[in-house]
């Protein structure tokens, strides 16, 4: 009978979960109910307090007792922030006053917040880094926490900190961010790094001249993100990733982010340093010719036609593919490529009637190539 | 001689009581985690602990169609609505004997180019190569010589410009964001080399741009099952193996892969009906060989709707496909049985593909004639067995319901009271009755499977709801 009774365990655990399922069901419906409303009540208590801002005067100290006590739950500050975020989408600047108010209350909830579990903890940050709290002032002793932040174990709790301490503009909390990242060993795309900051601060080009800087302190996965945030940032940067192009002890990936780099931003000096990479013939080199193939599509010359003509007939399909590709992009017509169509490389032809093909359709549908 | 069988039907008894623990323990830890987890991943929603979907990584969708005229133009214009950038559409015609192409060329304004495109790994010759310029994305048609679906998804594999490669079905519809649901794992850990994603069954539900307009469960009783069945699979099991990176399936509906790693393992092999899964298995096999960190996750919110059979003699047909796929995946794969180096996935999901997915139909079969022997012999407690039956069918129903009402509320869908009912109907009439059906089809695939290879999935298909 043994058998029996565990099975009736098991049954009474699955009605229990069905139950439970209703049970949540009603409570997600219900909550988004609350939601709402506390939302309303946040509203009208929030309303007095920006009144009293607008007049020039300062939030009730029980104001910030109440946000203590209530923004505790994780509940009522969700609610807090759709209230805020009305405000806040008609008068940033109030709101902003009212945070430096608040700052008592955003304390404890920050040391609060950082011991609950990884979804709730998590959420701290989200609200910093959206209405870009850090930005102003004053708010030190939040950074400092946010800082403590990174070193938690959830992924999205560390990357809110992250966008929270982007979002301070701040130069060196940005700084002192990436190394406490790159100190813990967490990979992380380098996407979420540069587009990270790139979309969090206005403040870029001194960000970058400061990173560049440090640039050595730094593993390689962050100095790749250091690079790619550079390049979509401004071209004011040539001469020092000039100069770590031409330095053949850095490693391979933080050079080839430098090609990238002179892709984006052409600059004279990098021309002739692509076209080297360009000409190598080593087994080993064969990256540094697919990604300098693709870069000199920015750099029109007879060099740069010839250089890629010659890669056209590489042993490498990447390399091959690329250099088509910026021949085509160089604007060369089938005439200037005679001796690819009439040649005996069935590969290096089609590959290149392909680009040269496909050029000419998209400019008559004006779809998308690539 | 009696007193043989007796010892025997001892032996059975034992046997079965581990093998019911095993199972049902399972099952449970399924339905926990995987309730728990789904609850988890609305909170994180709530509270904004997601990547929003603007860190866009270039995908490739690659769609593989062998005579799919009914359904090709809704697919590839469902592909084209997605909310995504950075992506391109390749669909594979493999040397289809309908309109298939003629509808994509026509409908696309595609134009033949002369693309040559390298095989690195290893598929039928292409025979002319088309390509939309209008679209949104670039949009590509490879019209090749019949080699089955594996050797189309290496086709596409070759052709793809994109380190990411997504394969799914032509008759089948991505969820708007389902693209940067799938390709956020890929930010959270670079060290994944395999996202599954969910599939619902389409069937009863109306899309409109890859959006939901009206979601009502099917009509036809057999695709109900089946909804049911998926919730089952994909919202319980599949949550559980990808807690310790012990995923063994990715549903050939809807993955992404990442391609420079399963060119390096080879791609598809066009040997096997069950393609995704044995290249699944080969990519832990791949990874661990090559002492290579990485993770094989399952990305609960990235949705595929896909049609379901609503024939019986479908269902069977696709099902023995499945059992055919999972015993020669398991078979290609045999090294990791009871093999330390390749830890949980070794002793936990293959142990448990083995014995409750392989040989459950023979083990249950097995069951069956020792019943019947046993009750020769009149060494059966009929009233204890019927008992155990009842629970059986009442455990599994309740876990299936536990399973498929999880996945409604967490998806915030809704469903009426009408469906309610029948979901609870129709839960036990898939517990008693469709599963020993497709048992007996599992069963029998077996026989004679040399015979299936290079073959499409065949589905009667219908053209999907789009509005």
């Amino acid at each position: 009978m043994k058998v029996e009774v565990m099975l009736y365990v098991y049954l009474a655990i699955s009605a229990a979960m069905i139950v439970f399922n209703i049970v949540s069901a009603f409570v997600f419906k219900f909550n988004d109910r609350k939601l709402d409303k506390k939302s309303t009540s946040f509203n009208s208590i929030l309303g007095v307090q920006m009144k009293r801002l607008k007049n020039e005067l300062q939030i009730e100290k029980k104001h910030i007792r109440f946000l203590v006590k209530r923004l505790r739950n994780v509940g009522d500050f969700l609610a807090f922030d759709k209230a805020l975020t009305e405000i806040y989408d008609r008068d940033s600047s109030t709101v902003q006053k009212y945070f430096q108010e608040i700052y008592p209350a955003l304390l404890s909830l920050a040391k609060y917040y950082k011991g609950r579990s990884p979804v709730k903890s998590a959420f701290f940050p989200y609200i910093i880094s959206k209405y870009k709290i850090l930005a102003v002032d004053g708010f030190d002793a939040i950074m400092r926490i946010m800082m403590e932040y990174l070193h938690k174990q959830d992924f999205f709790c560390r990357r809110n900190a992250l966008l929270a301490i982007f979002s301070s503009e701040d130069i060196d909390s940005i700084s002192d961010a990436l190394h406490t990242v790159d100190n813990l060993k967490v990979r992380y795309n380098t996407k979420l790094i540069s587009e990270g900051i790139l979309r969090h601060t206005a403040n870029r080009n001194a960000i970058c001249k400061r990173l560049l800087a440090e640039l050595g302190d730094f593993t390689v996965d962050m100095q790749v993100s250091i690079i790619n945030l550079c390049r979509l940032s401004s071209a004011e940067f040539s001469e020092e990733i000039l100069g770590l192009l031409l330095d053949d002890r850095h490693d391979n990936e933080l050079r080839f982010a430098c090609i990238r780099y002179f892709a984006t931003h052409p600059n004279p000096n990098a021309h002739k340093v692509l076209l080297r990479f360009n000409d190598a013939r080593t087994a080993e080199s064969w990256e540094y010719i697919a990604v300098s193939s693709t870069a000199l599509s920015e750099y029109p010359s007879e060099d740069t036609i010839e250089s890629l003509k010659k890669n056209l007939y590489s042993s490498n399909w990447h390399v091959r593919h690329n250099s088509a590709d910026s021949l085509e992009k160089l604007g060369l017509h089938y005439s200037d490529l005679i001796e690819v169509f009439e040649g005996d490389d069935r590969y290096a032809r089609e590959i290149m009637q392909y680009h040269l093909d496909a050029r000419e359709l998209l400019a008559l549908e004006g779809g998308a190539k690539e | 001689m009696t007193d043989l069988i007796k010892t025997f039907l001892d032996g059975v008894g034992v046997f079965f009581i581990c093998y019911l623990i095993g199972y049902s323990s399972f099952l449970f830890l399924s339905v926990v985690v995987g309730s728990s987890t789904l609850y988890r991943k609305r909170q994180q929603e709530k509270l904004k602990s997601t990547l929003s979907g603007d860190y866009y990584t270039p995908i490739s969708v690659i769609v593989p169609a062998f005579n799919e005229e009914v359904t090709i133009v809704e697919t590839v214009k469902s592909l084209l609505s997605l909310e995504y950038t950075n992506y391109e559409v390749i669909v594979v015609d493999d040397g289809s004997t309908d309109t298939t192409s003629k509808r994509l060329i026509e409908t696309f304004r595609m134009v033949e180019v002369r693309r040559p495109i390298v095989r690195r790994v290893q598929c039928q010759p292409e025979e002319c190569i088309f390509e939309s310029f209008a679209a949104k994305v670039p949009l590509t048609l490879i019209r090749k010589k019949n080699g089955g679906k594996a050797d189309s998804l290496n086709m596409g594999i070759n052709a793809a410009k994109y380190p990411y490669f997504i394969c799914m079905d032509a008759d089948s519809v991505l969820q708007y964001d389902s693209l940067s649901k799938i390709a956020s794992c890929v930010l959270e850990d670079e060290n994944i080399v395999a996202v599954g994603g969910v599939v619902h069954p389409s069937n009863g539900v109306t899309l409109e741009n890859g959006r939901v307009k009206r979601y009502r469960m099917p009509s036809n009783a057999l695709a109900f099952m089946q909804v049911l069945e998926y919730s089952r699979s994909f919202l319980a099991t599949r949550i559980l193996l990808d807690k310790f990176n012990g995923s063994l399936i990715i549903s050939g509906a809807f993955g992404l892969f990442k391609k420079e790693t399963v060119i390096a393992a080879g791609g598809y092999d066009p040997s096997t009906i069950g393609e995704d899964m044995e290249l699944v298995v080969k990519l832990h096999e791949y990874c661990v060989n090559n002492n290579m960190p990485y993770r094989i996750r399952y990305a609960h919110d990235a949705v595929c709707w896909s049609q379901a059979p609503e024939r019986l003699k479908d269902l069977c047909r696709q099902r023995k496909r499945w059992h055919i796929g999972l015993f020669q995946s398991m078979w290609i794969h045999r090294g990791m049985f009871a093999n330390a180096k390749f830890g949980a996935v070794s002793f936990i999901s293959y142990l448990y593909f083995l014995i409750y997915e392989l040989l459950s139909p023979f083990i249950e079969l097995f069951g069956i004639l020792t019943m019947v022997l046993a009750f020769y012999f009149d060494l059966i407690n009929v009233p204890f067995m019927i008992m155990l039956y009842s629970v059986y069918a009442v455990f599994g129903s309740v876990f299936t319901l536990t399973a498929f009402f999880s996945r409604v509320y967490t998806s915030e869908m809704r469903i009426s009271l009408r469906d309610t009912l029948f979901a609870l109907g129709l839960c036990v009439a898939e517990v008693v009755g469709l599963r020993f059906i497709l048992s007996f089809v599992r069963m029998a695939s077996l026989i004679g499977y040399r015979s299936e290879k290079h073959r499409w999935d065949k589905l009667e298909r219908q053209k999907i709801d789009f509005e």
